[in-house]
């Protein structure tokens, strides 16, 4: 991982179109700016992850016999 | 941010839920969260399932439950980052069919999640997986038949 010191205000550039700007430290809560172009997928890593996991679970459950009368009965009407 | 509401009608019949052709194909240029490089999708009907539909990998053997909100819960509300209005190139909000994915699970029970929401502009074809804004209140694992 390669790892950088920034002050607050200063910014890293990665592949001449993506910044990521230290806004404001405190404490432990860094506030950082991303500017990136609209479409590069920008997400808090740990929403991510818990939604890749359910879209993995999920792909794996289609693989299964899905038992139909017993799906319909879960409906809402 | 662009709203987007799943209501019932007055009747109370999710049946009138906005649904997606038969046969519709639907491009994901970002792909599914974990699935980036899956884009093309057919989302195939099978009347032994209804409302359930499968969003079938076309570029992939990876295929997808999905149900239209209305069948899950009473309201459902989400609000859309600009980056997503764009990328979708939603200019109405009556233009975007949400579509949310299912998982069977072992015990045959079935959670749908509302957190990561697929979107669909009926105009341009074009999908995407997104996280709403409000997407802190919204369940990854909503249990269906409750």
């Amino acid at each position: 991982m390669l790892v950088l010191s920034r002050k607050t205000n200063e910014s890293i550039i990665i592949d001449g179109n993506i910044t990521v700007s230290v806004l404001r430290v405190d404490h432990d809560n860094v506030r950082i700016g991303i500017d990136a172009p609209l479409e590069i997928p920008v997400l808090r890593k740990e929403i991510y992850e818990a939604i890749k996991t359910n879209n993995e679970m999920a792909a794996g459950s289609a693989k299964r016999k899905v038992k139909q009368v017993k799906v319909k009965q879960l409906v809402k009407n | 941010m662009l709203t987007i509401e799943n209501k019932r009608t007055e009747t109370g019949s999710p049946a009138d839920a906005k649904v997606v052709e038969m046969g519709a194909e639907l491009y994901f240029a970002s792909g599914l969260l974990g699935f980036e490089l899956n884009k093309q999708f057919e989302l195939v009907t099978d009347p032994e399932l209804s409302p359930y539909q499968w969003l079938k990998g076309m570029d992939a053997d990876q295929s997808f439950l999905v149900i239209p909100p209305s069948y899950v819960v009473e309201n459902y509300s989400i609000d859309l980052a600009d980056e997503d209005v764009a990328l979708l190139g939603l200019e109405n909000p009556d233009d975007a069919v949400v579509l949310n994915i299912a998982t069977y699970h072992v015990d045959e029970t079935v959670t749908v999640n509302l957190k990561g929401p697929l979107v669909y502009n009926t105009i341009t074809k074009a999908a995407r997986q997104v996280v709403p804004r409000n997407a802190a209140d919204l369940s990854l694992a909503h249990p269906m038949g409750n």
